[in-house]
C-alpha cells in the first residue's frame, strides 16, 4: 500500500511539474535561510562547556572609580586590578583558579627563520583543567613552576607544527622576549568557540606562559586596560601596584552550592581593602557563571536574534505559499480523484496519499534547502575573508543536515493539511458529473 | 469603470487563495519594512565620513625584536623612520601615532571639565601626535593653533606625565563645551587625570573602532612614543599609495636590524576589515530581500494561473459577451490589487508591531516614513507584475473555444 502511494505521489508530482517546483523551491529557500541563521546563531550562543555550566565562574571585584555612576552592575569593572589578582590567587578558596591576561611576544625560531610574533595567553596551571583543554603531548605546570616564575611553556598545536613539524617537543626550548622557555606541553586541537575565557570569537592563543612569569617579565598587555587614577610613580612594579584595571579572573568550585560561601568571601576581601582605604565604591562583587558572563556582556550580537526572526518570518512566507501552491494542485485534479472516489478510495485514503505527495515534495525541497544553506554559508565565510571563528560556526555538520531534511519534509506536511483536507472532501457525484 | 463593487462580491466567494495571498503580503510588507531600516542603518556606519584623506593612507605596524633597549635607542630608531619615511617621494607626511583610524586598536581615556563633579566623565579617543599628525592625517586646524615642534615630547612605557596642551576634535570640542564656540573653547582647561589646556581644535576624524552612534571624541596630545612597538600613518600624493607601500616595507627593515614589520594595511583595507560585520550583515539582508521577492512571484504566479484557469469559462463568456483583452486584464488586475491593498493594510500594523518588538527587545532601529511607503509600492508593483502574465494568457484564449462545453 506504501508503494503504491508512493507511486501515485510521484505520479501527482509529476503531473504539475511546475507547481510542484515552484512549490519545492519555496521550501527550499526557506529552510536554507532558516538553518543558515540558525546554525550561526546556535554555535555563537552555545556553551561550549556543558559539564562545568554551574561549576566555572567569572570574578568581578569592584574595585572601580568612586565617581563612576550607573547601577551595580554596568558601573562594575568587568576586570580586576594585578594586586587583587594576586591576592585572590595567594588565598587559593576555590577548588582552582587562574588570574589571566592576553598576551604577545616574539618568537625566535632556531635557524633562519625569522623572528614572528605569536599571541600568548599569561595563566596559572590550573588553567588548562579549568577549560578542559585537551593535551597532545605532555600536560600543565604545576603550582611549583608558578611559584617560582619559571620559564615554562604551553604550544598551541599549530604552533607546534610550524616550530617542531608536529613532533613531540616535549622538553625542547623556544625563545620568547629573548629568554628560552621549556616546552611542558603541546595542546591537540583545541576549539573554544566562544573563546569564554576572554569572551569573544577570537582562535586560541599559540603560547601559554605562568602569569607569574609573565608580569615579571614585563609580558605585553593585549586588551583592555582601564586606568581609572593616574598611575603613582614610573616603570613596570608601579604599574602593577597601581588601580589599572585589566585582569580576567575565574574560579571552578567543587560544587555549585559553594558559590554563595565564595562570594561572601569576595566582600569579606573587599571588605579588608576598604580598611586599607581602596574600594572606595560600595560593596559590589559578583561572579558569574559562563552563561551568565555571555549575557552579562552581550557577547552574542543583538543582530543575531533579529536575523531569526526574520528567518523565521521568511519561512513562514514560504509555507503559506506552499499552502497556496498545494492548493491549487489538489483542486485542480479533483475529476481524477472523483474517479478513485467512486472506485471505492476512502477520503482517508486521499487525505494520505496527498499528504504523502506533499511529504515528497518536501524531501526534494530539503534536499534543495541543504545545498542553498551549504552555499549560503559559504558566502559568509567569505564575507568574514577566513576568519577562525566564523569559519568554525559556519559548518553545517550530520545533525544538521538531517534535521534541515527532515524540518523540510515536516513543513510541508503541516502546509499541506489544508488542502489535502480539502482536495478530499468533494463528494464524487457531484465531481464527477462535470467529467 | 472600475467595476469594484462585482470584483469585490465575486472575490467574496472564491476567499481561500485571496486571503493566502493577502496574509503573504503582509508577511512580507513586515519583513522587508523591518530588513531596510537595518540594512540603511549598517550602510549609515560603513558609510560616515572618515574626515581624513583615507584614499591615500597607510599605516604600518613595527615592532623592534630585543629587550632592555634604551629609551635613547628606541627614540634615535624612530626619529630616524620618521625622517626616512618623510623624505620618500610621493610621500605628503607621516605620523607616529595610537588610535590609527578603522584599525581596531586604540587607546581611550576619559575627559571632563570641572574635576570631581557629579557629571559622568566621557570617554575620548586618544591621539599622540606631533606637529606633523595634522597634515599626515589630513585634519584640518578648526581654530586655535597646532602644536610646535618643541612642545612635543616622548611617551615612555608605563606612565609618563600628560604633556599640557591638548588639541580636541570638533566634536569632543562641541561635546564639552555645548554653548561655546569653537574659537573660544581654545584655551580653556580639560581634565584628563592633569589639568590640559586646549591649544585648538581641529575637524573630526574617525576613531579606531566601529562606531555606530556617529561620535567621534578624539583628543590629540604631543607626544611620539618611545615604545618597542610603533605605527606609523603615512599619507601619500595620489596615485602614489601602492609604490610607497613597498618601497617602505623593503627599506624599513634596513633603518635597523633587530625588527618586525607586523602589518602594513591601507585605511581603505582597515576600513573593510573593521566593518566586515556590518557588510556582511547588509549582504545577507539584501539576499533575503531578494529571495523574499523571488518566493513571493513564484508562488503568486502560480496560485494566480490555478486561480484564473478555473475561471476560463466565465472568462470566456464575458469575452463573448464583448469584452475586450484588455478589459479582462484590467478586470483581474482591480481584483488582486483589492488582495494586495488588503495585505498591506495587514502588512503595516504587523510591520510596526515586529518593529516595536525589535526595537525595544534587540536595540533595533525605528521604521522611516518615506522609505517604508517605496517599499509598499515597490512590493505592490512587483505583485502585480506576477498577475500580468497569467492574466495575459488567459484574456488571449478563444472565446469560441473556452465556452464550447457550455
Amino acid at each position: 500500500m506504501f508503494r503504491y502511494n508512493i507511486f501515485l505521489a510521484s505520479r501527482g508530482v509529476l503531473r504539475h511539474p511546475v507547481l510542484s517546483a515552484l512549490m519545492a523551491v519555496a521550501v527550499g529557500l526557506g529552510i536554507a535561510m532558516f538553518m543558515a541563521i540558525f546554525t550561526i546563531a546556535f554555535s555563537l550562543s552555545k556553551n561550549p562547556l556543558p559539564d562545568k555550566k554551574d561549576l566555572l565562574y567569572r570574578v568581578q571585584l569592584d574595585a572601580g572609580d568612586p565617581n563612576r555612576q550607573g547601577d551595580a552592575a554596568s558601573s562594575r569593572p568587568h576586570q580586576l586590578t594585578y594586586m587583587d589578582a594576586v591576592a585572590l590567587m595567594r588565598e587559593g578558596r576555590a577548588m582552582r583558579q587562574s588570574a589571566l591576561f592576553g598576551t604577545a611576544a616574539i618568537i625566535r625560531p632556531e635557524g633562519a627563520e625569522i623572528p614572528f610574533e605569536a599571541t600568548g595567553r599569561a595563566a596559572y596551571g590550573d588553567f588548562f583543567a579549568m577549560f578542559d583543554a585537551p593535551f597532545k603531548y605532555g600536560q600543565a605546570w604545576t603550582d611549583v613552576e608558578d611559584e617560582n616564575r619559571e620559564r615554562v611553556v604551553v604550544l598551541s598545536e599549530h604552533i607546534n607544527d610550524r616550530l617542531f613539524g608536529g613532533e613531540n617537543s616535549i622538553g625542547e626550548h623556544i625563545t620568547l622576549k629573548e629568554e628560552l622557555f621549556r616546552v611542558v606541553g603541546v595542546l591537540d586541537d583545541w576549539q573554544l568557540v566562544p573563546r569564554v575565557y576572554d569572551f569573544n570569537f577570537a582562535p586560541i592563543e599559540d603560547t601559554f606562559v605562568p602569569f607569574t612569569t609573565a608580569a615579571e617579565m614585563e609580558f605585553a598587555r593585549r586588551g583592555n586596560t582601564n586606568c581609572w587614577q593616574s598611575i603613582p610613580g614610573e616603570g613596570h612594579q608601579a604599574f602593577l601596584a597601581s588601580e589599572c584595571i585589566w585582569i580576567q579572573y575565574w574560579v571552578e568550585l567543587s560544587d555549585p552550592s559553594r558559590r554563595a560561601s565564595y562570594l561572601s568571601f569576595l566582600d569579606s576581601y573587599a571588605n579588608q581593602q576598604k580598611e586599607l582605604g581602596r574600594f572606595q565604591r560600595p560593596l559590589n562583587n559578583a561572579i558569574h557563571t559562563i552563561d551568565e558572563w555571555s549575557d552579562y556582556v552581550g557577547a552574542v550580537d543583538e543582530g543575531i536574534w533579529v536575523t531569526i526572526v526574520i528567518a523565521l518570518l521568511f519561512l513562514t512566507v514560504c509555507l503559506i505559499n506552499s499552502i497556496g501552491l498545494l492548493l491549487a494542485k489538489f483542486l485542480s485534479r479533483s475529476s481524477e480523484l472523483a474517479v478513485h472516489r467512486a472506485m471505492g478510495a476512502s477520503r482517508l485514503q486521499l487525505f494520505t496519499r496527498f499528504l504523502v505527495e506533499s511529504a515528497c515534495i518536501g524531501f526534494a525541497g530539503g534536499l534543495l534547502g541543504l545545498f542553498l544553506a551549504w552555499m549560503g554559508l559559504l558566502g559568509i565565510r567569505v564575507l568574514f575573508r577566513g576568519e577562525t571563528a566564523i569559519s568554525h560556526v559556519t559548518h553545517l555538520d550530520m545533525p544538521l543536515a538531517i534535521a534541515t531534511v527532515v524540518l523540510a519534509i515536516f513543513a510541508s506536511l503541516v502546509a499541506s493539511l489544508y488542502p489535502a483536507w480539502r482536495g478530499s472532501r468533494g463528494t464524487p457525484a457531484s465531481l464527477l458529473r462535470g467529467l | 469603470m472600475l467595476e469594484l463593487g462585482p470584483i469585490f462580491r465575486s472575490l467574496l466567494r472564491r476567499k481561500t487563495i485571496a486571503v493566502l495571498n493577502a496574509i503573504q503580503t503582509a508577511v512580507v510588507i513586515a519583513i522587508l519594512l523591518n530588513i531596510q531600516v537595518g540594512v540603511s542603518y549598517q550602510f549609515q556606519a560603513f558609510n560616515q565620513e572618515s574626515g581624513i584623506d583615507h584614499r591615500n593612507m597607510f599605516y604600518i605596524d613595527v615592532h623592534i625584536a630585543e629587550t632592555d633597549l634604551s629609551t635613547e635607542t628606541i627614540t634615535s630608531i624612530v626619529d630616524t623612520d620618521l625622517e626616512y619615511i618623510r623624505n620618500i617621494q610621493g610621500v605628503v607626511d607621516v605620523v607616529q601615532t595610537i588610535s590609527v583610524p578603522y584599525s581596531g586598536s586604540g587607546w581611550s581615556m576619559s575627559i571632563d571639565v570641572d574635576p570631581g563633579d557629579d557629571i559622568q566623565p566621557s570617554i575620548c579617543y586618544f591621539r599622540l601626535i606631533d606637529d606633523h599628525g595634522l597634515n599626515a592625517l589630513g585634519i584640518d586646524l578648526k581654530a586655535g593653533r597646532n602644536f610646535l615642534p618643541d612642545e612635543v615630547g616622548w611617551r615612555i612605557p608605563y606612565g609618563g606625565t600628560n604633556p599640557n596642551q591638548v588639541l580636541l576634535s570638533e566634536q569632543l570640542a562641541e561635546h564639552l563645551f555645548p554653548d561655546t564656540t569653537l574659537t573660544n573653547v581654545v584655551g580653556k582647561q580639560v581634565n584628563l587625570g592633569e589639568t590640559v589646556t586646549v591649544i585648538g581644535v581641529v575637524s573630526t576624524s574617525h576613531g579606531p573602532w566601529v562606531n555606530i552612534d556617529k561620535e567621534h571624541r578624539v583628543a590629540y596630545l604631543p607626544q611620539k612614543q618611545a615604545f618597542d612597538s610603533s605605527t606609523y600613518v603615512v599619507r601619500t600624493l595620489p596615485g602614489r599609495l601602492e609604490d610607497t607601500i613597498r618601497t617602505v616595507e623593503q627599506n624599513l627593515p634596513g633603518l635597523y636590524r633587530n625588527r618586525l614589520i607586523r602589518n602594513v594595511v591601507t585605511i581603505e583595507e582597515a576600513k573593510k576589515r573593521l566593518y566586515q560585520g556590518q557588510i556582511a550583515s547588509v549582504w545577507v539582508f539584501s539576499v533575503t530581500s531578494v529571495a523574499l521577492l523571488f518566493v513571493v512571484v513564484c508562488g503568486m504566479t502560480g496560485m494566480v494561473n490555478f486561480a484564473i484557469r478555473r475561471r476560463t469559462t466565465h472568462i470566456g463568456i464575458r469575452r463573448a459577451l464583448g469584452a475586450s483583452q484588455i478589459d479582462i486584464i484590467r478586470n483581474l488586475l482591480v481584483e488582486y490589487s483589492m488582495i494586495l491593498v488588503f495585505g498591506i493594510a495587514l502588512g503595516l500594523p504587523l510591520a510596526i508591531g515586529l518593529n516595536v518588538y525589535l526595537v525595544s527587545g534587540h536595540d533595533y532601529e525605528k521604521l522611516m516614513i518615506v522609505p517604508s511607503v517605496l517599499i509598499v509600492i515597490a512590493t505592490l508593483l512587483v505583485c502585480l507584475l506576477a498577475v500580468v502574465f497569467p492574466a495575459k494568457i488567459v484574456s488571449r484564449l478563444d472565446p469560441a473555444l473556452i465556452t464550447r462545453s457550455v
